[in-house]
C-alpha cells in the first residue's frame, strides 16, 4: 500500500471517530507540513505556528475529505491556503509593529519613563489606605463595603442601614475626593 | 506556544466522528429541488400579483419559441455548472478543470441576450433604447433569485472557502441563472440586458445579506 493510500485510510478511520488511527496520521504528516510550510517560511517559530495552523484547518475541515479522492491533494490545498493566509496576518502586524531596543524617554522628568518602580512605591506606601482614612465616615463605609469587600448594594445597605441611593451617591462622592488626593500625592 | 505534538494529542482525544460532506454533484441536485421549485413558484406569484397576468399562458407561450427554449436550456445549463463549480471549488482537492464548465452555456446565454438586444435595438430605435432602471422588475428579481442565493451561501458554510473568489463568483452566477430561468419563463417585459445586471446586483446583495445571517448560525472558525 502507498503512502497517500495510507494516510486516506488514517484520515477514512479518523472520521469515524479513531483516535488512535487519527494522532498517527498526525504524526506522520508533521514532517510533510513542515515542509510545505518551510518552503515560504524560513524563521523556525513562526514556522511551527503556521503548521500548527494548518493542523487546526485540517482539524475543522476533516468531514470535507472524501476518500475516493487523492489524498496529498486535499492536504496540500489547505497547507498552501493556510500557509499563505498566516504569512498575510504576519506582514499585516509586521506593518503596524515598531521594533526597538531600549524605549524612547517619553518626559523629562525620571519617575514618568520608570512606571512600573513608581506604582511599587506607591503601593507600599499605601497611600491609597490613608485618602480612604480622610474620607467623610458615610463616603468611607461606601468604599470599604462596595469597593475593598465588594458587597453588593443589597448587602452594603443592609450592612450600614444607608440606602442603596446613599450609597451610589457617597461612592460617587468619594471617587472624586481620592482622586484629587492622589493627585496631591503624585506631585 | 505549546509543541505541535502536544496539539497532535489534544486534537486526537476523545475525538467525535463526523459526516463527510457529500460530492458536489449530490449537494447540486440538493441545491436543485430546494431552489428551483421554490424560485419558479414564487417568480410566478409575484408577476401575477404585481403585473395581473396569467403566468401559466405566458410560460407556456415563451416555451412553444424555440428560440425561448434554447435561451432558457443555457441559462439553466449555466445555473448548473457554476453551481457544480461553486461546490467543487469549496472541497479541497476537486479537480479544478470543472472550473471551465460554465464558460459554454455562459457564452450561448450572453450571445442570445447580445443577439436580443440588437434586435430591440433595430425594431425600436436607438432614442428608445434604454438602459434605465426598471423599478417594477425588482419584485421579480427577489422573488426569483433570493431562494437561490440563500441555499447555496448556507451550503457552502459548511466548508472553509479555500479559494474565496472563485467560489463566490461562481456561486453568485449560479445563483443568478437559476433565478433567471424564473424571470425568462414568467417576467413579461423582454429587457434582458437590464435585468440581467439588476439581477446580479440582487443576487451579490443576498449573498451578503446571507453570509452576515449564515455567520451568526455557525460557530466561530477558531473554535474546535
Amino acid at each position: 500500500m502507498s503512502e497517500e493510500q495510507q494516510f486516506s485510510q488514517l484520515m477514512a478511520l479518523a472520521q469515524d471517530g479513531d483516535g488512535e488511527a487519527y494522532a498517527k496520521l498526525l504524526s506522520q504528516l508533521l514532517p510533510i507540513l513542515r515542509r510545505i510550510v518551510g518552503a515560504r517560511i524560513k524563521d523556525h517559530g513562526k514556522l511551527e505556528d503556521i503548521v500548527q495552523n494548518v493542523l487546526l484547518s485540517v482539524h475543522r475541515n476533516r468531514h470535507t475529505y472524501d476518500p475516493d479522492l487523492p489524498f496529498m491533494a486535499w492536504l496540500t490545498t489547505i497547507a498552501h491556503r493556510r500557509t499563505m493566509d498566516s504569512l498575510r496576518t504576519l506582514y499585516r502586524q509586521q506593518k503596524n509593529e515598531v521594533l526597538v531596543d531600549e524605549y524612547p524617554e517619553t518626559f523629562p522628568s525620571g519617575g514618568a519613563n520608570n512606571a512600573e518602580e513608581e506604582a511599587l512605591a506607591f503601593m507600599a506606601s499605601d497611600a491609597l489606605g490613608a485618602a480612604i482614612e480622610k474620607l467623610p465616615q458615610g463616603q468611607k463605609t461606601a468604599v470599604k463595603l462596595l469597593k475593598l469587600k465588594e458587597l453588593s448594594l443589597k448587602e452594603a445597605s443592609a450592612v450600614s442601614g444607608m440606602s442603596i441611593t446613599a450609597l451610589k451617591v457617597a461612592t460617587h462622592r468619594a471617587m472624586i475626593n481620592l482622586r484629587r488626593q492622589m493627585k496631591q500625592g503624585t506631585k | 506556544m505549546r509543541k505541535t505534538e502536544d496539539l497532535i494529542n489534544i486534537l486526537s482525544q476523545d475525538l467525535s466522528p463526523v459526516e463527510r460532506l457529500a460530492s458536489p454533484g449530490k449537494r447540486l441536485l440538493f441545491w436543485l429541488a430546494i431552489a428551483l421549485p421554490i424560485s419558479l413558484i414564487l417568480g410566478s406569484v409575484v408577476e401575477q400579483k404585481t403585473l395581473g397576468i396569467d403566468t401559466t399562458q405566458l410560460a407556456v407561450s415563451r416555451l412553444g419559441d424555440m428560440r425561448m427554449v434554447i435561451e432558457i436550456i443555457a441559462i439553466f445549463a449555466t445555473a448548473i455548472s457554476a453551481g457544480f463549480a461553486a461546490l467543487s471549488s469549496a472541497q479541497p482537492g476537486r479537480s479544478k478543470q470543472v472550473w471551465l464548465l460554465p464558460i459554454v452555456p455562459l457564452l450561448t446565454w450572453m450571445a442570445l441576450v447580445g443577439e436580443g438586444c440588437w434586435q430591440l435595438w433595430l425594431e425600436i430605435g436607438a432614442d428608445k433604447f434604454t438602459l434605465a432602471p426598471h423599478w417594477s422588475c425588482y419584485p421579480s428579481v427577489v422573488a426569483t433569485g433570493a431562494v437561490p442565493a440563500i441555499a447555496l451561501v448556507l451550503m457552502l458554510r459548511r466548508t472553509t472557502l479555500f479559494n474565496p473568489t472563485v467560489t463566490v463568483g461562481f456561486a453568485t452566477l449560479g445563483a443568478a441563472a437559476l433565478g433567471a430561468v424564473g424571470l425568462r419563463l414568467f417576467h413579461p417585459p423582454d429587457a434582458t440586458v437590464m435585468l440581467m445586471l439588476w439581477q446580479l446586483v440582487a443576487t451579490v446583495s443576498f449573498f451578503i445579506i446571507s453570509g452576515i445571517v449564515a455567520s451568526f448560525l455557525r460557530p466561530a472558525e477558531d473554535s474546535l
